[in-house]
């Protein structure tokens, strides 16, 4: 059996962070880019607002359940079978962001760093990392978040910093990038980018009590948004909108502009550390949570035996991209314009449903 | 037990890593290459020179005749191929080593090229690959960039990285050229906000400089105002870096001189600071030198009136007086002015000929468009304006500004006492 410990809150708040933010080292900010050209400094605060109301529905819902997980109100709400699809379904998308997140990874890495590596030895050494986190169990990851997210808050200040001679402020011209429309749709669509932050209400029982995950989702959430915000600012600043939609990994890019004479250039290696410990806490993470649901949906309680399997699954997922532009233009389209369904709607849905049907666990039951 | 096997096993897998990869590379498996020229190809499309580390006297300590610098030789290597790394592969047949462009100081690419407009082609091709950094420099050479880059050499002892890093940072020291990367040069080229520039390079033969003949005299020459390769001089390195290059988008449409980069620089606000020479106002014959810099930031105004756009230019530097040929005293405070005056009228006189000189070309190098964007709330808005079309239009107003601040270590120019023969 593998030990399911309790942990603190700021070991939540920095995995959680980090989760969220991992993806948006990559392609996203090109993507962004793509979408609302100058705006995408303010959108990503658009999503965080839609995703905090989000938050509010799945927070409102746990405070009716105190001590369950939301894979266990779903059963509670709509019975065992409708709870069973819902929680398969999170399940999925979980593994399906954690496939492509981890492709995405491999394919950057690949085209900047490891050039001549096969992507099959790069995904199985990574893979093997997963594994053995998964053994180690789910406090271990969380504990091993809080001391990565202090070297990883430092070198994203020194990164912002060291670039900043590069910032040029008439590149947030236009203000409204692609019109005000555009922004606020594109915000809402992409609320999805903070819908990690409901994976609190997946592994609530590990907190101390419910009352936790609501402090745990809104510190989360304005800490990743402020973050992801200041990175989107910083990118707009170094690229003009037409240059950063090129770029495959702009961030990455920015990092290797930094040129301070003869002696101080090259620490784009600094970079490499926020990409590699923040992706290895993330694709964990999603694992963990997905191997969570798959073992209450199975009633399965020894999780060991289902963590290779699921591991293969992963590693296979991952390949069923044929390209890049297939990954970004389809997969990773897909899944974080849409997955908001799963993260926020389903447990509004479960919301409405337990006021309707008046089911409550709490102390006004 | 299970404890001793496992600890085995940990160490034979350490054994094995640590023993290194088995495709890994010597740092001789590879050539480092320094310079990239590229020219028009004769028997195929691009000509591409390599520049790299020979390694022939051994890592650098061999101190025999014919080397550049502290030892270290280099070899380059010339290939016409259809394409830039068509030509790093051939090179690795033809070297033996692995060509890396991981320590690149320099891509020059030919005037021919940059006329021709195939320096976008040439670029979409560098950029796609992520071993050459953004942060590269690119040149413009005016003749070969082949021979530019066979003549780019160590000066005083150095090594030609550090060589190459210490002739771009001159641009900060006199404001004659720009500092300026591939990123710079590939995002000015997709930009909706201005025109791109590049830095003109040359080999200087000395041709311009003329040993003997009649003396100069009390002629005035604007100094720095010549393009790469012209200026008159002997000795020093073969290479020199002045003036810009003005591209409309992907063509090199026209260049400006190492002193009109300056003007260029002062309104651009990246100018840090440069000695200007101008003819004394009271005694044309002789000159006045400054040490100029900017007071504070440049101050540009636009607005709109329909389609036509309207730009206001303010000017503020200030700086001391460096030489007084004449020997008049303007160090007198009702002097001053005199000399103020003057400086202003020979900077907004260039500046205007430099920016006409841009509308006739109808590429904005000053960078209006970065203010002028603020008139427009979205993208489409801006895009459908076409600021980049519409600068030839623009009707621009000058300012110039200066204020002397010290005057040296003189303080005070006492009069030249001659005997009664000399007057």
């Amino acid at each position: 059996m593998i030990k399911e410990g309790k942990f603190e809150s700021r070991q939540a708040i920095a995995l959680l962070v980090i989760t969220c933010l991992a993806k948006e080292f990559f392609t996203e900010s090109n993507i962004i880019a793509n979408k609302v050209g100058t705006a995408g400094w303010y959108m990503v605060l658009i999503s965080a607002v839609v995703a905090a109301v989000g938050f509010a529905f799945v927070y409102a819902l746990l405070k009716r359940f105190p001590g369950k997980s939301i894979v266990e109100i779903y059963d509670v709400v709509f019975g065992r079978y409708i709870g069973f699809v819902f929680s398969f379904l999170l399940a999925a998308v979980l593994l399906i962001s954690a496939a492509i997140n981890l492709r995405e990874y491999i394919e950057v890495i690949k085209i900047y760093v490891f050039p001549k590596t096969q992507p099959s030895f790069l995904i199985i050494s990574f893979i093997l990392v997963v594994v053995i986190l998964g053994f180690l169990g789910f406090e271990n990851i969380a504990r091993y978040s809080k001391l990565a997210a202090y070297l990883l808050l430092t070198e994203f200040i020194a990164l912002f910093l060291l670039s900043s001679y590069l910032f040029e402020f008439y590149r947030l011209y236009p203000l409204l990038g692609y019109g005000l429309k555009n922004t606020l749709l594109q915000g809402f669509l992409r609320s999805s980018i903070f819908g990690e932050i409901t994976l609190v209400a997946v592994f609530v029982k590990s907190l101390n009590e419910t009352k936790e995950a609501k402090r745990i989702g809104y510190t989360s959430l304005i800490i990743a948004a402020v973050l992801l915000a200041i990175m989107q600012f910083g990118f707009i600043l170094i690229f003009t909108y037409p240059f950063g939609q090129e770029i495959v990994a702009p961030l990455y890019t920015a990092a290797s502009l930094i040129h301070y004479g003869a002696f101080f250039h090259r620490i784009e290696a600094m970079f490499l550390f926020v990409w590699n410990i923040s992706i290895l806490i993330e694709i964990p993470v999603l694992f963990y949570m997905v191997m969570l649901i798959y073992s209450h949906l199975f009633g399965i309680n020894d999780r060991r035996p289902i963590i290779i399997p699921l591991a293969i699954i992963l590693i296979t997922m991952s390949l069923i991209p044929g390209n890049i532009l297939e990954l970004m233009t389809f997969y990773i389209r897909y899944i974080r314009e849409y997955s908001w369904i799963v993260y926020y709607v389903f447990p509004a849905a479960a919301l409405l449903v337990s006021v309707l049907s008046k089911k409550r666990e709490d102390k006004y039951a | 037990m299970h404890r001793i096997i496992s600890l085995e096993i940990l160490l034979l897998v350490i054994a094995l890593v640590f023993s290194g990869c088995y495709d890994a590379r010597e740092i001789n498996d590879v050539a480092y290459v320094l310079l990239v020229g590229v020219d028009m190809g004769v028997s195929d499309r691009f000509r591409v020179t390599f520049k790299f580390p020979s390694l022939k006297s051994g890592g650098g300590q061999d101190d025999s005749s014919g080397q550049a610098g502290d030892g270290l030789t280099y070899d380059t290597l010339t290939i016409d191929t259809p394409s830039f790394f068509a030509a790093s592969e051939l090179a690795n047949i033809n070297l033996a080593r692995s060509i890396n462009f991981m320590h690149t100081q320099f891509i020059v690419i030919s005037e021919d090229i940059a006329r021709n407009g195939l320096i976008g082609e040439f670029l979409a091709q560098i950029v796609r690959n992520s071993s050459i950094r953004y942060s590269t420099r690119l040149l413009i050479s005016k003749g070969s960039a082949a021979e530019l880059v066979e003549m780019l050499e160590p000066i005083e002892g150095s090594d030609l990285t550090k060589t190459c890093e210490n002739l771009a940072r001159q641009s900060e020291e006199t404001g004659m050229f720009v500092d300026l990367a591939l990123y710079d040069l590939h995002d000015c080229m997709k930009s909706t906000y201005h025109q791109p520039i590049a830095v003109l390079a040359a080999v200087n033969r000395g041709e311009n400089f003329v040993e003997e003949g009649s003396v100069w005299g009390n002629k005035y020459q604007i100094p720095g105002d010549y393009y790469a390769g012209d200026q008159p001089r002997k000795g020093g390195g073969k290479v020199e870096l002045m003036g810009l290059a003005i591209f409309n988008g992907t063509r090199m449409v026209g260049k400006l001189t190492g002193h009109e980069s300056r003007i260029l620089a002062m309104v651009k606000g990246n100018f840090r600071k440069g000695t200007l020479v101008i003819p004394d106002p009271k005694q044309p014959g002789d000159i006045i030198a400054f040490e100029v810099r900017p007071a504070r930031k440049p101050q540009v105004k636009i607005w709109f009136d329909g389609d036509k756009p309207f730009i206001d230019l303010k000017l503020h530097l200030e700086g001391d007086i460096l030489g007084i040929q004449s020997g008049i005293h303007y160090e007198d405070p009702g002097m001053l002015p005199v000399l103020e005056n003057a400086l202003e009228r020979f900077i907004k006189t260039e500046l205007n000929k430099i920016l006409e000189k841009t509308q006739e070309l109808n590429c904005d190098i000053f960078y209006f468009g970065h203010t002028a964007v603020k008139h427009f709330a979205t993208i489409q808005e801006w895009e459908a304006y076409d600021w980049n079309s519409h600068y030839k239009d623009a009707e621009i107003k000058t300012e110039v500004r200066f204020y002397i601040r010290r005057t040296g270590t003189m303080i005070h120019t006492s009069e030249t006492k001659f005997s009664r023969e000399e007057q």
